[in-house]
C-alpha cells in the first residue's frame, strides 16, 4: 500500500522516525509511482531552497529593542514628578471629572460585590481508578502540561479539607473579615 | 455639547502633555534613524509581543490555624492573552493543580479563568477529588486568591491544621520587569 502524500512529504524532509523510515525506503525502491513523487518534492525543495530568504539582523533588531527598553526605563518618571501644564479651563473639567468619578466609584461599591464573575462550580466526588497518591502522581506526569510551575509542599503535616476549593478577589476575601 | 468639548478639551491637554502620552509604548523616537521597511516590520513584531506580554506572578503560602504564613514560596511566569499558567502542588498526601488563563479585552480588562483541582488523601477516607471553575474580572495588579482546602471559617480557627493559598497577580510584563509587582 503507497504512503498518503503528508508521509511521503515528510519522509523527503527526514521527519520520518525509525522504522517507518526504513520502511518508506524499501518501499519506494520498488514503487515507482512513488519514487517520482518523492523526485518532485525533492526537486521542490531544492528549488525553495534555491530562492534568497530575507536576511533578517536579529542581532541589530535585538540591540534595538534594548535599547528602547532602555530609553523607556530612563524615561518613566513617577506621576507624581511629571511637569503637566494644563489651561485653566481643562484642569477645571478635569477637576470635575475626577470628583464625579471618584463619587461614582462610590456609589458603584456601596452598590454591593458580587460582581465577581461567571459561575463559579465546584464538585467532590470519589476517585474511584486511582488508588494512592504515587499512582495519581503518574497518571497526572503522564498528562504533561506546557507552561507549568511545579511547587514541592513542605513534607510536615497532613493537609485536612476544610471546605469547597474556592477561589477569591483578594477584595471579596478581606470583606469577609479575615485580613 | 459643552460637556463634550469640555471633555475633548481634556483630552487634548492629556496628549500634548510630554511623558503621559504613549509613555507606556516602545515606538521609535523622532531622532532615530528611519528604518528599512522589513527591518521596521521586525522590531514591530518584536515590540508587539513584548508590550501584550504579561507577567503571572504567583505565591504560594502555608499558614498554621490562620496566623501568619509559615511557608512561601514565589515564581513568575510570562504569558499572553489566551495561554494559561498552569500551577501543580505536591505535598505528602495532597495534590493541587490550578490553572489560570488570562484573556484581555479590547477595553484592556482581563478576565481570568481560573480552574482548581484537588487530589487529598487521608488515612480515613479514600482518595479525594475536588475542583473549582470561575471566571473572575480583575484589574491588572488586582490580586486573586485560591484556597484548595477552602476557607476555614471564623469559628474554626483554633484548630491546629494548615491552610494552603496560592495568590495571582497579573501586571504587563514590562512593568514587573520594572519592579511594579511589589506589595
Amino acid at each position: 500500500m503507497c504512503p498518503d502524500k503528508q508521509l511521503l512529504s515528510a519522509y523527503c524532509d527526514d521527519e520520518v522516525p525509525s522504522p517507518w523510515k526504513e520502511r518508506l525506503a524499501s518501499h519506494l525502491e520498488e514503487c515507482e509511482a512513488c519514487r517520482k513523487t518523492e523526485g518532485l518534492y525533492r526537486s521542490l525543495g531544492r528549488a525553495l531552497r534555491e530562492v534568497p530568504s530575507p536576511a533578517f539582523d536579529l542581532e541589530a533588531a535585538s540591540a534595538r529593542l534594548a535599547a528602547r527598553l532602555a530609553r523607556r526605563k530612563r524615561g518613566r518618571l513617577p506621576l507624581w514628578k511629571k511637569r503637566v501644564s494644563l489651561p485653566f479651563t481643562a484642569a477645571a473639567a478635569a477637576a470635575l471629572l475626577i470628583f464625579g468619578s471618584g463619587v461614582g466609584l462610590c456609589l458603584a461599591f456601596r452598590g454591593g460585590g458580587e460582581d465577581a464573575g461567571g459561575a463559579a462550580v465546584s464538585s467532590r466526588e470519589n476517585l474511584a481508578a486511582i488508588k494512592d497518591m504515587n499512582e495519581l502522581l503518574e497518571v497526572l506526569d503522564r498528562r504533561g502540561r506546557a507552561g507549568e510551575v511545579f511547587i514541592k509542599l513542605p513534607e510536615t503535616g497532613d493537609f485536612e479539607l476544610k471546605g469547597n476549593p474556592v477561589f477569591l478577589r483578594e477584595a471579596e476575601f478581606s470583606g469577609g473579615g479575615r485580613r | 455639547m459643552m460637556r463634550v468639548l469640555v471633555f475633548l478639551s481634556v483630552c487634548a491637554a492629556f496628549l500634548q502633555t510630554p511623558g503621559l502620552a504613549a509613555e507606556d509604548s516602545l515606538a521609535p523616537e523622532n531622532d532615530e534613524p528611519r528604518l528599512p521597511e522589513k527591518e521596521r516590520r521586525l522590531d514591530e513584531s518584536f515590540f508587539s509581543a513584548l508590550e501584550n506580554a504579561l507577567n503571572m506572578n504567583i505565591a504560594a503560602r502555608i499558614s498554621e490555624a490562620g496566623e501568619s504564613a509559615v511557608w512561601n514560596v514565589e515564581s513568575n511566569e510570562c504569558t499572553v492573552s489566551g495561554r494559561s499558567v498552569s500551577v501543580k502542588l505536591v505535598g505528602k498526601n495532597i495534590v493541587i493543580i490550578a490553572e489560570f488563563t488570562p484573556y484581555v479585552g479590547a477595553d484592556n480588562s482581563i478576565v481570568l479563568v481560573a480552574q482548581g483541582q484537588v487530589w487529598i488523601a487521608s488515612p480515613e477516607e479514600p482518595l479525594k477529588y475536588l475542583s473549582a471553575l470561575t471566571s473572575i474580572p480583575v484589574n491588572l495588579g488586582e490580586r486573586v486568591l485560591f484556597f484548595p482546602l477552602g476557607v476555614k471559617s471564623l469559628e474554626a480557627s483554633a484548630d491546629n491544621t494548615y491552610d494552603i493559598e496560592l495568590e495571582i497577580k497579573i501586571l504587563p510584563r514590562l512593568l514587573a520587569e520594572k519592579g511594579g509587582s511589589s506589595r
